[in-house]
């Protein structure tokens, strides 16, 4: 009889501990998903949130990123709850910088972002090709 | 009725005027289409070249192209007046009188002298300057000059080139009757020596004075090769004719001066800028080059040798002379690291450290440029340097996605934040300067994540 109190003291004791883990699990997974322009995922591509100082890296093999919270630097956490309108700047090197806007739902947050590439090339109007000088004034005596 | 009296005395009016104007045509006798034969490159006249370049006046200070009376003496100088007494241009080939030419060749053997007796000819002319040469001057080889005798075989006579003039240091091949054959077209059947000798000689002035003449026309040899040209050979009544027995052993080949020499570096340019440099030039630059004590020697010389391998479409070879430039002689002129750094963009994201580095050094140097030059090489550089530090995060990404180490993330940092600061001064600088920032405020978010960085905010 004592044993049976025990477990079920032990079971109460560890479900308190546990509220805030379930707690946690209230948020809703958001996954991104970064491709270029021709479908492929981007494993160089980051993903941040305005009010965040770290970027957060997809997954190298298929481009996407998933989370439910995240951490902002005073220290609050922000998690996805349904209705709730999410900004984030999706950029990789050599691609555009996007900023998209997303509204949680209950279920299947899944969002695919296409990165532009980014070309910057110098024009032909922007090279002048300039003339190797010889290095010193003409002689006013000619070539001799 | 005022006014149509008034519309109809304008149309009168206006046509009469039509018809009273001429066109250019009416005018060609003052202002003829070409006042130079040969264009409007240069003239001479009263035996003094006009060209756009430096003249002399009377008392021989240095005068503009453009001048038409003397600063100084208030005389007209050669260029007073182009447009008079044009000198005639008949189209024919006027070719002055042959040089008197010696001859050596044994009388014995008239029929093939070229062939049998053919001794070395070397025709430098011993002192520096524009003697003549004469084909019984031997003088020793000197410097870098090479002799070229034709395959063994010597000619006995040896005609001046470019108007008579040989320089030392240089070497005479013949070329006229291709040295290897060593066969001139007449001597199967010598006929007289004005009809058979192979002569340059400078064509004669105009005699008018003031006259115009053909750009040239002094100084152009012009070499009779064959018997049309050379029935116009005149030779002039005093030159004594070698005997019948000697004339079948002048072999009539015209020389080619192979200069191969360097010392006048200056000469050297115009072929550099057309990249036509021989290659006993260029070895002769290269030993210059090699054996020069000082800096600004040294840079010259390579100037002129990249200069001819830019001309000559060698990027290769200019490349590397660039480099070498750059890094060993002088890499103070912003124009040379610009273009070096143009040409290493080209070439790749292999180039890229190369292209920062020289982008660098150029924009340190950049104040040489003035206006719109300025602008454009500035832009184009912040331009440049920012792609480049692109290409190398995106290299440092990439190869950090596959395998990522702590070295790995360290190289993505530094080269997020090398793109990150470039992209900032490209942007900086396309604002200031009134260029197009959409791409450079991009490439600046993209590194540095934020808008604000860029914004200066």
């Amino acid at each position: 009889m004592m044993n049976l109190w025990k477990t079920i003291a032990l079971s109460v004791g560890l479900m308190t501990l546990s509220a805030p883990a379930l707690a946690g699990d209230l948020g809703l997974d958001v996954t991104i998903v970064v491709v270029d322009q021709a479908g492929a995922p981007i494993p160089t591509a980051v993903i941040r949130h305005p009010a965040e100082a770290d970027r957060h890296r997809v997954n190298t093999s298929n481009g996407e990123w998933t989370t439910d919270v995240l951490y902002l630097p005073d220290g609050s956490e922000l998690i996805f709850e349904k209705g709730m309108d999410l900004t984030l700047e999706i950029s990789a090197p050599g691609y555009v910088t996007q900023k998209i806007s997303y509204q949680i739902r209950k279920r299947k947050n899944r969002a695919t972002v296409q990165l532009e590439k980014m070309s910057v090339i110098l024009e032909d109007d922007e090279m002048d090709d300039p003339v190797i000088q010889f290095g010193r004034d003409k002689p006013i005596d000619g070539a001799e | 009725m005022h006014k149509l009296t008034l519309v109809l005395a304008m149309l009168t009016g206006l046509a009469a005027t039509s018809t009273a104007y001429a066109g250019w045509g009416d005018f060609e006798a003052a202002f003829p289409t070409l006042p130079c034969q040969d264009g409007w490159a240069s003239c001479i006249q009263g035996g003094q070249v006009v060209s756009p370049e430096l003249g002399r006046d009377r008392q021989g200070n240095p005068t503009p192209g453009d001048m038409r009376v003397a600063w100084f003496d208030l005389q007209a100088t050669a260029a007073f007046s182009p447009f008079v007494d044009l000198s005639p241009y008949t189209g024919e080939a006027r070719v002055a009188k042959a040089e008197p030419v010696p001859v050596a060749a044994p009388a014995a053997q008239p029929s093939r002298p070229a062939a049998t007796s053919r001794p070395a000819a070397d025709v430098t002319p011993p002192s520096r300057g524009t003697q003549l040469a004469r084909a019984e001057e031997p003088v020793p080889n000197r410097g870098n000059s090479m002799v070229r005798p034709g395959s063994g075989t010597a000619e006995p006579v040896a005609a001046p080139h470019e108007g008579g003039m040989t320089r030392p240091g240089s070497s005479v091949r013949p070329s006229g009757a291709e040295a290897g054959t060593a066969e001139p077209a007449g001597v199967a059947a010598p006929p007289p020596v004005e009809s058979t000798a192979r002569t340059e000689a400078p064509v004669e002035a105009p005699a008018a004075t003031g006259g115009m003449t053909r750009p040239g026309a002094l100084t152009r040899p012009v070499a009779a090769e064959g018997t049309d040209a050379v029935a116009a050979v005149e030779a002039p009544a005093a030159t004594p004719e070698p005997p019948a027995a000697l004339i079948s052993a002048v072999t009539p080949a015209a020389p080619v001066v192979v200069d191969d020499s360097c010392d006048n570096i200056v000469k050297l340019e115009p072929s550099a800028m057309m990249g036509k440099l021989s290659d006993g030039q260029t070895a002769c630059l290269e030993a210059s080059f090699a054996a020069a004590g000082k800096q600004t020697d040294k840079d010259r010389i390579s100037r002129v040798l990249m200069t001819n391998a830019y001309s000559k479409g060698d990027q290769q070879e200019w490349a590397k002379l660039m480099k070498r430039h750059l890094e060993d002689v002088d890499q103070s002129d912003p124009d040379l690291c610009y273009k070096y750094a143009l040409y290493l963009n080209k070439r790749g994201a292999s180039r890229a450290y190369g292209v920062i580095k020289w982008s660098n050094v150029a924009l340190e140097n950049r104040t040489v440029w003035t206006g719109d030059t300025y602008t454009t090489r500035v832009y184009s550089l912040y331009k440049l340097r920012a792609a480049a530090s692109q290409t190398l995060w995106q290299a440092a990404e990439e190869k950090n996605a596959v395998n990522p180490t702590d070295e790995t993330k360290g190289q993505v940092s530094e080269a997020r934040n090398q793109t990150k600061v470039y992209a900032r001064e490209w942007y900086e600088y396309a604002k200031a300067a009134g260029k197009d920032t959409t791409k450079a405020l991009q490439l600046c978010v993209s590194a540095a994540g934020t808008a604000e960085y860029c914004e200066g905010q």
